[in-house]
């Protein structure tokens, strides 16, 4: 069986956890910091769409697990939606270096973290403040940023680790796709 | 057309199917992959919480030994005048349960206490909430009360096998009836926004016109006790302000809450002993 999607969904749910950790300590500040769009990146760039898709899915279950009641499975459709349009232009992107991972990732957090309000209801929309968005924005892009490069070397070296060379697969013809 | 070939020239189609059907899939077996996958990652989450516990004991044996007796001398100063007010407690109790059995009226709901370890803060931008390191296995229910030294924390949302859900009184989603300390009149008390570095806080609305707070003379803020989820009287914050609101017909204002709300270790969770008085 082919074990990629599997490590991918566990690399993602090493960053939820570590996600996690980082807000419980912040949370003494009054401010946390949204690092979901960082999932995306690898899955993105390097993954074929039948394990990328179901690997993002998957990771997406496991994000609605931990967070407050929203309809469950919004984050994986959300994930899936986000890599099937990813995938569809990526071979027009340049793929290769540190600026698509990170200005993709940038890009996904982005468009997650202004998604979750829709998710959450007019209730939690209504409840937070202008400035706290604006922070709480700025922090975790900065986040993001900062933690993509080590999150995309962790995942290619899991799957190097299970015998999976993206770089390689990624020069046999049709390997992109 | 082959189905790999299929999901590989028509992505957008696959997607869609995929929605499709999880649109289908049984609300029972949603609900069924979410308590798991979340009982999944609880672990790792009991595990950071237990190594943060044990990280603060190591720090704790490295401080001298005076000032563990120190610390220790002004804890039993406290827990003497604790076992005071424990004593005058049980006393107004006694009180309080012979004028019932007097004037014939309902007893009132006692409750039993559960404490529990912090696991997770969850103070994002949208929501507050907290994870506590106990769940059915000390028969928590849903909706029970939580709170602290400091007064209320919130309520309980969900409930797992070991862990269970709090969402603060600082978040939106959370609506307590509340009232001024020493008036009977209610009014509501909701959670919410939360400014960056800053104390948490609520806003209250519907408070009568004759209620006045200023900086210099705040008034606090209490549980009112309708619903019967919270008891009455439990501290909720202080508001410094009110405002007539734009009907005229009453005040709002915002409510500040105990700075302690965002570091909290350790809650007392209020399971009532007669659910069905609830």
């Amino acid at each position: 069986m082919d074990p990629r999607w599997i490590v991918i969904v566990l690399a993602n749910a090493l960053l939820v956890f570590l996600g996690g950790q980082l807000n419980h300590y912040l949370a003494h500040w009054s401010v946390s910091v949204f690092l979901l769009g960082a999932a995306i990146p690898l899955a993105g760039l390097r993954l074929r769409f039948h394990p990328g898709l179901i690997a993002m899915f998957l990771s997406g279950l496991l994000v609605d697990a931990a967070r407050p009641p929203v309809f469950f499975g919004s984050s994986a459709l959300l994930y899936a939606t986000l890599f099937t349009c990813w995938h569809s232009i990526r071979l027009r992107l340049k793929r290769d270096g540190l600026a698509p991972q990170v200005i993709g990732a940038l890009v996904a957090n982005l468009v997650l973290f202004l998604a979750q309000p829709l998710l959450l209801g007019i209730d939690a929309a209504k409840g937070t403040s202008l400035s706290r968005l604006v922070v709480d924005l700025l922090f975790s892009e900065l986040a993001v940023a900062l933690v993509i490069p080590w999150f995309f070397a962790l995942q290619e070296q899991a799957l190097l680790l299970c015998g999976v060379d993206l770089a390689n697969e990624a020069r046999q013809p049709g390997g992109a796709l | 057309m082959s189905p790999l070939h299929f999901i590989r020239q028509r992505p957008f189609a696959v997607l869609g199917i995929v929605i499709l059907l999880w649109l289908l899939v049984p609300v029972a077996l949603k609900r069924l992959a979410r308590v798991s996958l979340f009982e999944f990652g609880a672990p790792a989450d009991f595990a950071a919480s237990y190594a943060r516990d044990l990280q603060q004991y190591w720090s704790l044996r490295t401080r001298s030994t005076n000032e563990l007796i120190e610390t220790a001398r002004d804890l039993a100063n406290l827990n003497a005048s604790y076992e005071v007010r424990i004593q005058e407690n049980d006393t107004l109790r006694e009180e309080v349960h012979r004028l019932e059995d007097v004037l014939r009226l309902p007893s009132s709901s006692e409750y039993r206490t559960e404490i529990a370890r912090v696991v997770r803060r969850d103070f994002s931008t949208w929501s507050q909430r907290l994870v506590i390191r106990k769940g059915r296995n000390a028969a928590i229910p849903v909706g029970a009360p939580v709170i602290f030294t400091g007064g209320v924390v919130g309520r309980v949302s969900e409930v797992y096998a070991y862990t269970a859900v709090v969402d603060l009184i600082s978040s939106p989603t959370l609506r307590i009836a509340a009232m001024v300390d020493g008036d009977s009149r209610p009014f509501s008390f909701q959670g919410g926004p939360n400014p960056p570095f800053a104390q948490a806080r609520g806003s209250v609305e519907f408070v009568p016109l004759d209620i006045f707070a200023s900086p210099e003379s705040p008034k606090r803020i209490v549980t009112a006790g309708l619903g019967g989820v919270f008891p009455p009287g439990i501290v909720i914050g202080h508001v410094q302000n009110l405002e007539l609101d734009t009907g005229g017909l009453f005040k709002s204002g915002t409510v500040l809450l105990d700075p302690r709300l965002n570091e909290l270790h350790e809650v007392a969770v209020l399971i009532p002993l007669n659910p069905e008085q609830q």
